[in-house]
């Protein structure tokens, strides 16, 4: 007896009271995470463990250039210098150049009050008569410009003028054009800025928040409005891709889910029976966040979107039970009847999610556990509670057209023809089969990447793709061999290979260098002798320079400056983005601007010694992207073997046959029809494929099930019709969405299934 | 007896209202005596007494304006230094080497003295109103501005600055420093 009507009624309030709730709380609790390298292998070498920390950390993705244009120069000038100003308090950034170097206070003083042992100076202080006799003079004419009084006193403690070379060497290489104190690109026309920001580069949120801010300075200018804005960088495409793709699946989502409901509402004809289907999806996608969040604390954004997608099987379930009631199988009889079927497909299903459990990736992990709990859930609600609260005389009648339609003709060899000509098209195709490169997960609009390549030599931004890295045991190895290694990158520089490069030792140079300076410093009685002796006939008074007396001699038993030492000013942010440490290697990073030949750079560091590598980002992350193709498809490929075994032991021989030969041809003839019309297959492709190949199968499954009757034939034929529509319309709104992803995605699914569904049908076994 | 008197009292009118008032020598008008509108070329002598030197520092040359943002001082003797104020943009080149890029927006010492010089050749005063209450006395043929710093950066730094000059040139600028150290700058035009 399943309840009565109000019973059902309350029953199903309950429920979706209490989805409600529990969404409510996962959603508040819930943490998306949005580290990439939870989807990418672990490193296997040197290279590959800096290319993941770049990847988190590297100072090249948090890099935004900003580029003000369509006003007067004047305007433009301005614009940029109070942009500055408005964004240098903005603890989103750490660091804002837009012309003329700005350093801060605290910075300035602590390179001021170790000066001595912080220049780049070769020769240390100058400090022999001829030198200092040559800095007085120049420290004469400076004091005696037009505003020499202000800086007086700076002037008498550094008469060499130490701080000053030090500043010098914190200049970027090659500068742009400086007009009216702020940068401007060649043509003038652009005022060109660039800004660090403190979150990741693929952090949308932090991303977002510093791009608003940006916004929000120019707009509160006065003449904000007319200038135009634009904005490049890894943290600005990560940002953009994040709304549009937001924007579109909030958009695409309602639609879609309207959509659902109402065809649902079409073919059921019975609005407790919709919303018992609604609560069944939605009590799955809530049990599946709940055991991802028990077991790893967070979700990957990427595990979330592919997490929902996957969920999409979990859909047919409802439809199948509730279309197969009819008056001779009450609801609770009917479970009975379709349960084997529902059975085999869930558990074959979860087996193939499980499978990447077992790829060792973290996130493919989360998505296992995802899909699987979501599953399992929906099998319990249908086995044991759902039936109870199907009305006991409901029943869909089927529509006349479908008992009209004749049982079409079934061919078993239609699948290898299928599987034939896909095979042939991709061998013969000469478009590459796996798209490799990882940006292409965040793709972005061309003309916005050439903005970015255009302002990123304009501003000598570094380079995105190339990197030296210095390693070694130690910190101070690091910066010694980095030193070492400044005369050959001058020449790498002279020789055109680059345009400029940074180095860590230029934020603060090895204890051996500082030690080196500190012994080249005379004592008090020597250079008071030198001081005297270059002070003839110049206008100071002897006793002037006490206090650069007395400095020196405190520079000569000071304790050299360490990374720790740097603390709390901006140089320590600058280092730690230079030198860190991983594992028990501690690396040195070079940016490079402007790399302009590859191969010659890579055999110059090869010959520099093997602590020295020039890493490829680009090329790297491919190999990661194929090293993690390959487990996913690894994992899969044994999933599929396992499947394949269950089925021939529930099935005989022929049926399992008849069920996996539609789904292994229409996957590969939708890779085949990528391949041929030049789309190359990413990640989202894989999944894609992965529901596709579920869906199919549980088509395949439902056609080729032992039935009793013709009228039992036409219900599941009809219920697969139902389940094959709405998925297709489901995906197909994807296919409407401007982004590439979503596209693919849409056109994958949305295309699978439908091919899947004539194959599976038309190639049927039909047990006599 | 009554025409006279009408003729007498018709003439003092018209005397009266042909006479102007005599002018109110105010800042204002010293403002309208020195804007330039075209480009000027001056020679000048500096000097400098400072406690640290045991001797004036002095130095001579042009000083340039180009309206209405260009300021070009040139020293010629001793050595040759260039200091060029455009805008807010500060470029110093001395001798031979790498010209040096300060932006005076981050350091309003700098600006508050530059200002004083750059609003007394440009003629426009009223920029110096944020940083230093104006005294003028004198009249046009002969007066004297006093420049009391009223920012608080900049008094720490600057007591005074005194410009004495004649019609629409200022000959003579004194900046005294906190410390006592002075600076005098004489001007020919």
């Amino acid at each position: 007896m399943s309840l009565s009507a109000r019973g059902a009624y309350l029953t199903l309030a309950l429920w979706a009271l209490l989805i409600a709730c529990a969404g409510y709380i996962v959603s508040q609790k819930m943490e998306v995470g949005s580290d990439l390298r939870l989807f990418l292998p672990p490193p296997e070498n040197r290279a590959e463990r800096i290319l993941l920390e770049e990847l988190k950390e590297g100072p090249g993705t948090r890099v935004l250039l900003v580029s003000l244009s369509g006003a007067p120069q004047a305007e433009l000038a301005s614009a940029s210098a109070q942009l500055a100003e408005n964004l240098r308090p903005n603890p989103a950034f750490t660091r804002i150049e837009n012309g003329i170097l700005h350093t801060e206070a605290g910075t300035e003083k602590f390179a001021f009050d170790h000066r001595y042992l912080l220049t780049p100076r070769a020769s240390g202080c100058a400090c022999d008569p001829l030198s200092l006799r040559d800095e007085l003079g120049q420290r004469l004419d400076e004091l005696g410009s037009p505003a020499g009084g202000l800086a007086q006193d700076v002037l008498l403690r550094d008469p060499t003028g130490e701080i000053q070379a030090i500043i010098d060497a914190w200049l970027p290489a090659n500068e742009p054009q400086l007009i009216d104190g702020v940068w401007f690109s060649k043509d003038a026309k652009r005022a060109l800025l660039m800004l660090q920001t403190r979150g990741a580069g693929f952090d949308a949120d932090q991303q977002h928040i510093a791009i608003d801010a940006i916004h929000t300075a120019l707009a509160g200018q006065p003449s904000g409005n007319k200038i135009k804005l634009e904005i490049t960088g890894p943290g600005a495409f990560t940002a953009l891709l994040e709304k549009n793709t937001r924007d579109d699946i909030n958009l695409l989502g309602i639609v879609e889910s309207i959509g659902s409901l109402a065809f649902l509402f079409l073919v059921l004809r019975s609005l407790r029976n919709v919303v018992l289907s609604s609560l069944v999806l939605a009590t799955a996608g809530v049990v599946a966040l709940l055991g991802v969040l028990i077991i790893f604390k967070t979700i990957h954004g990427i595990t979330l979107a592919f997490g929902f997608t996957l969920l999409g099987v979990a859909m047919d379930y409802p439809v199948h039970l509730m279309l197969h009631v009819d008056e001779h199988l009450p609801p609770k009889r009917c479970i009975g009847h379709v349960w084997p079927t529902l059975r085999l497909s869930i558990v074959t299903t979860c087996i193939a999610y499980m499978a990447l459990v077992f790829t060792g990736f973290t996130g493919l992990a989360q998505l296992g556990v995802f899909t699987t709990c979501g599953l399992i859930a929906t099998s319990v609600v249908i086995r044991y509670i759902a039936p109870s609260l199907i009305a006991d005389h409901w029943t869909r009648n089927l529509p006349t057209w479908v008992l009209r339609v004749e049982h079409g003709p079934s061919f078993a060899w239609l699948p290898w023809i299928a599987i034939v000509i896909a095979i042939g098209a991709i061998a013969f195709s000469r478009s590459p089969l796996w798209d490799n490169n990882l940006g292409s997960l965040t793709p972005v609009p061309q003309d916005l990447q050439a903005l970015d390549v255009t302002l990123r030599q304009e501003i000598g931004a570094p380079d995105l793709r190339y990197l030296l890295a210095v390693s070694g045991s130690n910190p101070q190895q690091v910066l010694q061999r980095d030193e070492a290694l400044r005369s050959q990158l001058d020449d790498l520089v002279a020789k055109k290979l680059i345009a400029g490069y940074e180095q860590p030792s230029n934020q603060l140079p090895s204890i051996e260098q500082q030690l080196r300076r500190q012994r080249q410093l005379p004592d008090s009685v020597t250079l008071k002798s030198n001081l005297q002796q270059a002070l003839a006939g110049m206008p100071f008074r002897s006793d002037s320079f006490d206090g650069f007396i007395s400095d020196v001699e405190a520079a000569r038993h000071a304790a050299p400056v360490t990374p720790q030492d740097l603390a709390g000013t901006a140089l320590a942010d600058a280092l730690s983005a230079k030198l860190f440490a991983i594992g028990p290697e501690t690396i040195g990073l070079i940016t490079l601007s402007d790399v302009r030949d590859a191969a010659a750079l890579d055999a110059w560091a090869h010959r520099a010694g093997p602590d020295v590598l020039l890493i490829d980002l680009k090329t790297m992350s491919e190999n990661l992207v194929e090293r993690f193709r390959a487990r996913a498809l690894l994992a899969l490929s044994i999933a599929m073997l396992l499947i394949a075994a269950l089925l021939v032991r529930q099935l005989h021989l022929r049926a399992a046959i008849a069920v996996v030969l539609p789904v292994i041809a229409t996957v590969l003839s939708v890779v085949a029809f990528f391949n041929v019309i030049g789309v190359s297959l990413t990640l989202f492709h894989i999944v894609s494929l992965l529901l596709v190949g579920g869906l199919c199968f549980d088509y395949g499954l439902f056609f080729n099930r032992r039935e009793e009757s013709t009228a039992e034939h036409d219900r599941t034929r009809f219920a697969v019709m139902v389940c094959w529509v709405s998925t297709s319309f489901s995906f197909g709104l994807l296919t409407l969405s401007s982004l590439p992803v979503l596209k693919a995605i849409g056109f994958t699914v949305a295309g699978g299934v439908t091919c899947g569904f004539f194959l599976a049908y038309f190639s049927r076994h039909e047990a006599t | 007896m009554r025409t006279l008197v009408v003729l007498v009292a018709l003439l003092l009118t018209g005397v009266a209202l042909g006479a102007e008032p005599p002018a109110t020598f105010d800042v204002p008008a010293l403002s309208k005596l020195l804007t330039r509108d075209q480009a000027s070329t001056v020679r000048f002598h500096e000097q400098q007494f400072r406690k640290v030197l045991s001797a004036p520092l002095e130095r001579s040359g042009e000083l340039v304006f180009q309206p209405p943002e260009v300021f070009i001082r040139r020293v010629q003797k001793p050595g040759s230094e260039e200091y060029k104020l455009e805008g807010d943009t500060l470029t110093i080149q001395m001798g031979t080497r790498k010209a040096r890029h300060l932006s005076t927006r981050d350091q309003p010492l700098l600006r508050g003295l530059m200002l004083s010089f750059q609003a007394v050749v440009s003629g426009k005063l009223d920029t110096l109103e944020p940083y230093y209450l104006l005294q003028l006395t004198g009249d046009a043929a002969q007066w004297q501005l006093v420049l009391d710093p009223r920012d608080a950066a900049l008094k720490q730094h600057v007591k005074r600055v005194v410009i004495d000059g004649r019609e629409s040139n200022p000959l003579r600028f004194e900046v005294t420093e906190q410390s006592g150290d002075r600076t005098v700058t004489e001007i020919e035009p």
